[in-house]
């Protein structure tokens, strides 16, 4: 594989660039300029009255913190990720039913948790909810069941990831020719059996693209949780530029990390379409 | 082409004709220039910042402070927020000429900006509510205690109590807020803040005495002496003349308890 | 059981404003989403390899960041990278409008590549120039295809609006903070927020499923 990707890029450098002299031109007066005009900019312009003592090495020295920020923001995605796959698939299935009542329940449920924005979603869950519990549950009989961030957070972000996990599995079912039906209940199969050996594999697998930006989409949406006091990467991106008022530094490490993240799940998902045998889709 | 060529050109020639967009010498000369000083308040911190609920305005201790002070220098007083976690990326950034946002006057912030004389005297404790029985700093061990993110009310119960768990919020709202829905058992901060809400709330009540001492002082832009020194002769200007203490009797019902570190002319 | 929401009506001035700005920073924000949109997805269309691969490595980076910490990065870090230090609003207005550009150009490829290439040649061929030929026929057919995609990225882009909160904007979802933090109305002032939110929403979303009913329709899968 690694000299598959290597040929690629070799190529890639090898390739003709320019396909006309006046393309050549061209890119060297855009890109020329360009880079002329950020010199300028930065080393003789406005900007160049700011001095910013740039400190990436105080980076490196709390990044116990940046760590801690990672687990914790992993923790959050497997668990989001696993509710919001069992939602999206009862979801597909649902929205593709025959019966009116689950029709109108699943379309009810994208509709809803689609319009609203996470973070809304997350406060109502930490907050809102738990006012819920207080006064139906908690003072009138004494008990003391609490919220804790770290489920409403998976909750909210499990039934939004869900809602749209549910409208890309919906169209992966829909892609599936009717004749595999028909064909299935020839042979026997009932309608659970049809749905868990014939359709649903074959529509998963269709959809792994738009599904995998979904996955990623977990990663960066849980970026919110920092405003309800979970103790994500985000949150400890901003710790450490509290402790060392190195903003930019802070700052640029926590979006490397979460870049990071997301590649890493884009190669898992490459790897996990190697393992299975199939053929490997990129995402969108 | 050669009109894309031709527009570049212009373009540079333009930004380099461009006036030199320098920082003025000193904020005082720039904001006497513009007739406006922009400040930097809390809006989630009665009785210093907060908003008023019929006017949408800020208003507080800190916001008739600022004003005075701006009335002294000849100008008009601007607001903006301050979260804990802004004030000082406001200062540093420029956005704001002058913070007022309850911030305490410490060593290791100096780094980034500078201070005036202290204007406040307060300290930091823990509130709580009555039902949870906790009297005093020690029996936080092992509860769950919520601060602000940025503020240095949380690392300074670390120091008196390591064992209590901080669960950090954005706002000091959000942190009452957890205390009231029981997620959390206690909450601490500034003191000015907990009378004011024990005041607001029966329900909650004040633990033990204050463990740490904050010196309030606002925050200005680093090395510029002509802006900090014009803010602390105004600010002495208001204590002399009484009007730092009709304010404070205005939001506290009572004289101050300190004298701010006032020197002759 | 006291739910608490006359909190709503009481405070109906307060919410409007935060209304007001959410849909200021909608606004412009929707405007300089799409210009950098069109920019960027006709570069990353081009078959210039000088122009789609820059044009692919930046939208790949912001679309690989998450919205909140683009919006913060924006403000924080504003001075040090540009020499200017931008307010909050317009922190947030420069952060959606980039984060949410860079979806948008892929929206824009989409579209493009959707137009198939027989059509550009037929209309060279009939002597139109490249202004004609974009104007009169790729960017119709184009603009026919993505207006569900475009119109997915405007509610986005309106849930994005939310994030601001975050550095101090006082739009609609911290108008609804700042009151509960007074009033101590959960559950009464997240739902009221949640429904206006869901009203807006899917009134935008409803006119994105009208326009989606046709073949040759591009799917714009991805979220905020």
């Amino acid at each position: 594989m690694a000299e598959a990707v290597l040929g690629r890029a070799a190529a890639l450098v090898r390739r003709p660039w320019f396909e006309t002299p006046g393309e050549r031109r061209a890119f060297l007066l855009v890109w020329g300029g360009l880079t002329a005009l950020a010199v300028w900019y930065f080393f003789f312009g406005p900007r160049a009255h700011y001095d910013y003592n740039w400190r990436w090495w105080v980076v490196w020295q709390q990044r116990r913190f940046l760590m801690w920020g990672i687990g914790t923001t992993l923790y959050i995605f497997v668990w989001s990720l696993l509710f919001s796959l069992a939602l999206g698939v009862f979801c597909g299935i649902g929205r593709t039913s025959t019966v009116r009542g689950v029709r109108a329940l699943s379309t009810g449920y994208v509709e809803i948790f689609r319009n609203i924005p996470l973070l809304v979603q997350m406060w109502w869950a930490y907050f809102g909810l738990q006012q819920v519990i207080n006064v139906t549950l908690n003072e009138p009989f004494g008990l003391r069941i609490l919220i804790p961030s770290t489920v409403a957070c998976i909750l909210a972000l499990s039934l939004y990831t869900g809602a749209y996990m549910g409208e890309v599995i919906r169209s992966g079912i829909r892609s599936i020719p009717r004749g595999q039906w028909e064909a299935a209940t020839s042979t026997g199969l009932s309608r659970a059996q049809t749905w868990r050996s014939v359709v649903l594999p074959q529509a998963l697998v269709i959809v792994i693209p738009p599904l995998s930006s979904e996955v990623l989409n977990i990663i960066k949406n849980s970026a919110v949780a920092m405003t309800i006091a979970i103790t994500d990467l985000m949150f400890y991106s901003q710790k450490i530029e509290e402790e060392t008022f190195a903003g930019f530094e802070a700052y640029t490490a926590g979006t490397l990390l979460f870049l990071l993240l997301t590649l890493l799940t884009v190669g898992a998902v490459y790897l996990l379409q190697r393992l299975f045998g199939l053929k490997v889709r990129t995402a969108a | 082409m050669r009109r894309l060529a031709l527009a570049l050109v212009a373009l540079v020639i333009v930004l380099a004709a461009a006036p030199d967009v320098r920082a003025a010498d000193s904020l005082l000369d720039k904001v006497q220039q513009k007739k406006e000083m922009i400040v930097g308040v809390k809006y989630d911190f009665p009785p210093m910042g907060s908003i008023n609920k019929d006017t949408g305005k800020p208003e507080g201790f800190e916001v008739d402070l600022a004003n005075e002070i701006a009335k002294e220098l000849g100008v008009k007083a601007t607001f903006i927020q301050a979260l804990s976690k802004t004030r000082i990326p406001l200062i540093v950034n420029g956005n704001v000429d002058l913070i007022v946002a309850t911030m305490t006057h410490k060593r290791e912030r100096e780094q980034a900006i500078d201070f005036t004389m202290h204007y406040m005297i307060t300290g930091q404790r823990a509130i709580t509510r009555k039902d949870t029985g906790i009297t005093h700093v020690s029996q936080l061990a092992g509860k769950q205690v919520a601060s602000v993110q940025g503020g240095n009310a949380g690392p300074n119960l670390l120091k008196v109590q390591p064992k209590a768990t901080l669960v950090q919020f954005q706002e000091q709202t959000e942190a009452l807020l957890a205390l009231k829905q029981k997620k959390v058992d206690a909450v601490v901060g500034d003191d000015v803040l907990n009378q004011f809400w024990v005041k607001q709330d029966p329900s909650l009540v004040l633990v033990g005495k204050l463990y740490t001492i904050e010196p309030y002082g606002m925050g200005v832009r680093q090395n510029d002496s002509k802006w900090r020194n014009a803010i602390n002769q105004a600010l002495m200007e208001i204590w002399d003349s009484g009007r730092y203490h009709e304010i404070h009797f205005k939001w506290f019902g009572a004289k101050p308890d300190f004298e701010i570190p006032w020197y002759p002319k | 059981m006291d739910w608490k929401w006359h909190v709503i009506p009481e405070n109906a001035g307060f919410f409007a404003a935060g209304f007001q700005l959410t849909l200021t920073i909608f606004a412009i924000a929707w405007v300089g989403c799409w210009a950098f949109a069109i920019v960027f997805g006709a570069m990353r269309h081009s078959s210039r390899s000088w122009l789609s691969y820059p044009a692919a490595a930046v939208i790949e980076i912001i679309r690989g960041t998450p919205g909140l910490m683009f919006v913060v990065w924006v403000y924080f870090l504003s001075q040090p990278l540009i020499g200017y230090a931008l307010s909050p609003f317009w922190a947030a207005v420069w952060a959606l409008t980039i984060h949410q550009g860079a979806y948008g150009a892929e929206v824009v490829r989409a579209g493009l590549s959707s137009v198939p290439r027989g059509q550009l040649a037929a209309g060279y061929s009939t002597g139109l120039g490249y202004a004609g030929v974009m104007g009169w026929i790729v960017l119709p057919q184009a603009l026919r295809n993505m207006a569900p995609a475009i119109v997915n990225r405007s509610v986005a882009l309106l849930k994005g609006t939310s994030l601001a909160f975050v550095i101090g904007v006082i739009e609609f979802f911290r108008a609804g903070t700042i009151v509960n933090g007074r009033e101590n109305a959960s559950f009464a002032v997240f739902t009221f927020l949640a429904a206006v939110y869901f009203v807006c929403c899917f009134s935008l979303s409803r006119l994105g499923h009208r326009l989606g009913q046709r073949p040759g329709v591009i799917e714009d899968t991805t979220a905020v």
